[in-house]
């Protein structure tokens, strides 16, 4: 998948872009994205209270934050060469920072 | 810098094509709607001439204003004045009335009394509104949109600086006697880089402002997934509850805010100045006077103070300053909003906007010219993503152009209703714009120069109409120092000029089908 280096160009879609690998990658790139940067600013507004940091300015930090995390893991996805493994493990990082803030 | 592999800079470029394809579009309406921003004070003085008062910077009493006011809004819950400053010469008043519409007022700051104004959306209620949600209300779907195609700018800025490999040279190239796709590419490179901090910052706060909006159950979550706690802790918004039924008359205002603003400017150690009054419950025991330092004329940072005073006894029930991070983070959105006293940096930012324009129009007009060549011409994308260009880049600015001429053209009493003939005028920018895409599916390449001949005839149409249906033509304007006024006319010719100078240098020249030569991205 990674090793076919022909190149491809720009009318066709290179390597690890064909129909359902780049839906997959757009879809966990920007949903799988947003609840990402969901369960991060969630879960950074809910912990850093605990340590000791006033709840408006948890969240007030976790937003400035936001697309520091939205953007990298966007475009991490759009490009790894692993997008089926790489994708499903952002997906359940999102889903366990959800989980996380809930808890806490 | 760790060696950047092929498979990734292919990803990149992959990722840089069809973000700015699919998304370029929007991302130049926004751009250059947000460019249009920057003056939207000096447009509504433009577009509703009743307003073009000098601001004497006199003290206004808001006691007073408040016993102006129709009766209604006496017992209103929401009574919101708006303090006048040198761009804004009139105060504002945005109130609840008795059937619970919002009425909106317009308030002459030398007599208080309502100024009967032009019936138009104008600046702030039309163009601003655009930039931030193409003015698309249902479920908010605008604003989603805007919020994407600001998240696929970020992407497009990150990804492209991987595409280009040669990124200090790419800032002293330009050769626009080269191939035009050639030329393209160079200009698109160049006002990329030249502008890329300033393109990095706009989405960046553009997003930051609407963090509530966009992030609905990460920001809500840890305040047990109530938002209105949220807004309080960042913002200092403030819930009075409900009326009590006891009614009670309101202290004076003005005193309030001699209180609020000594307060202020104790912490501050400088004066700070009230930019929003509102009064809450007017007329109820439990009525609150909320005051908001929104807009500091010489700072960056937005609505650091918010004090909430008890409507009977004028004792603080709510001493808000901003934090030290919701403090970083107002500055980030008030580099944004541009609101603070400073032209130099306006016009900087207007410049900025500009480059904005011509980075995602060359960007599009490269994805263009790179595919002409081949076959692609006559297939049904290429097709598509050429009148969307056109009628997305020259299509905009003329229906922008229309939009300003109906607003002089249109009869006062065109309408019987209120609000009709500002609707009215927005309809033309829709219809213009509709009409610009189908003309551009049409005729083509050739529809670029005839749109450039209309934005010239419609901002020449513009300034004259302005001189002939309100008297103040240049000559006036300059004279008595109406800068607002003189200025945008002076844009507009400005405007006429540069449209009128690129259409006769678009006029279609019999073009030989070109071969295709390859040529790398770079």
């Amino acid at each position: 998948m990674a090793g076919n280096r022909q190149t491809a160009g720009s009318q066709r879609a290179p390597a690890g872009f064909g129909g359902a690998l780049a839906l997959w990658r757009l879809l966990v790139g920007f949903v799988g994205g947003y609840a990402l940067v969901s369960g991060f600013v969630a879960l950074a507004g809910s912990a850093l209270p605990l340590l000791g940091m006033e709840r408006g300015e948890a969240l007030s930090l976790a937003s400035l934050l936001a697309l520091f995390v939205y953007v990298p893991a966007c475009l991490f996805i759009l490009s790894t060469r692993r997008p089926w493994r790489n994708g499903t493990i952002l997906l359940m990082l999102a889903a366990a920072m959800i989980a996380a803030a809930v808890m806490i | 810098m760790p060696r950047i592999s092929e498979d990734f800079r292919q990803a990149m470029n992959w990722t840089h094509t069809w973000l700015g394809v699919v998304l370029g579009i929007v991302l130049f309406a926004v751009f250059w709607m947000g460019t249009l921003t920057i003056f939207a004070p000096e447009i509504d003085r433009w577009m509703i001439p009743e307003t073009r008062i000098a601001h004497d910077g006199r003290e206004v009493s808001y006691d007073r204003l408040l016993a102006q006011l129709p009766p209604d809004a006496a017992t209103s819950d929401y009574v919101n004045f708006v303090v006048p400053t040198e761009r804004h010469p009139t105060i504002g008043v945005f109130y609840r009335d008795s059937q619970g519409a919002f009425q909106n007022l317009l308030l002459d700051p030398r007599t208080g009394a309502p100024i009967s104004v032009t019936d138009s959306h104008a600046g702030s209620g039309f163009i601003y509104p655009f930039h931030l949600s193409l003015t698309i209300e249902w479920q908010n779907l605008g604003y989603w949109i805007v919020g994407l195609a600001a998240l696929a700018m970020l992407l497009l800025l990150v990804s492209g600086i991987f595409v280009h490999r040669k990124i200090i040279a790419e800032l002293f190239v330009f050769r626009p006697q080269r191939k035009p796709r050639r030329a393209t590419l160079d200009l698109h490179n160049l006002s990329s880089l030249v502008g890329l901090p300033f393109y990095i910052l706009m989405p960046f706060s553009g997003l930051l402002i609407f963090a509530s909006l966009y992030l609905p159950w990460g920001m809500a979550e840890p305040f047990g997934g109530d938002m209105d706690k949220a807004e309080a802790a960042i913002s200092g918004a403030y819930d009075p509850g409900p009326r009590t039924g006891r009614p009670a008359p309101i202290a004076s205002l003005d005193a309030m805010k001699r209180k609020a603003e000594a307060m202020w400017s104790e912490t501050e150690g400088a004066p700070v100045k009230t930019n929003i009054l509102r009064i809450l419950n007017n007329g109820d025991e439990s009525a609150v006077v909320y005051f908001r330092n929104t807009f500091p004329e010489d700072r960056v940072v937005l609505s650091k103070y918010v004090a909430v005073l008890d409507g009977q006894s004028g004792a603080v029930l709510q001493d808000f300053v901003k934090p030290p991070i919701g403090e970083a983070s107002a500055w980030v959105q008030g580099a944004h909003f541009i609101q603070f006293g400073h032209w130099p940096l306006r016009w900087l930012y207007f410049l900025g906007g500009l480059g904005g324009c011509v980075m995602i129009a060359t960007g599009n007009l490269f994805w263009l010219r790179s595919r002409e060549g081949r076959l692609a011409r006559a297939s049904l994308g290429y097709r598509t993503v050429e009148a969307l260009t056109i009628g997305g880049v020259t299509g905009i600015i003329a229906a922008t152009g229309a939009f300003f001429v109906a607003n002089r053209l249109i009869p006062a009493d065109a309408f019987p209703v209120k609000g009709a003939r500002a609707d009215a005028e927005v309809q033309v920018f829709w219809l213009v714009w509709l009409i610009a895409f189908v003309h551009a599916a049409i005729l083509r390449e050739r529809a670029w120069a005839q749109q450039a001949w209309a934005i010239a005839v419609l901002a020449i149409a513009a300034v004259a109409s302005n001189a002939v249906t309100t008297g103040d033509h240049i000559g006036v304007t300059l004279a008595e120092g109406e800068w607002a006024v003189a200025g945008m006319d002076l844009l507009l010719l400005i405007t006429a000029g540069i449209a009128a100078w690129a259409a006769i240098r678009l006029a279609p020249s019999p073009m030989p089908e070109r071969p295709f030569d390859p040529m790398p991205a770079e």
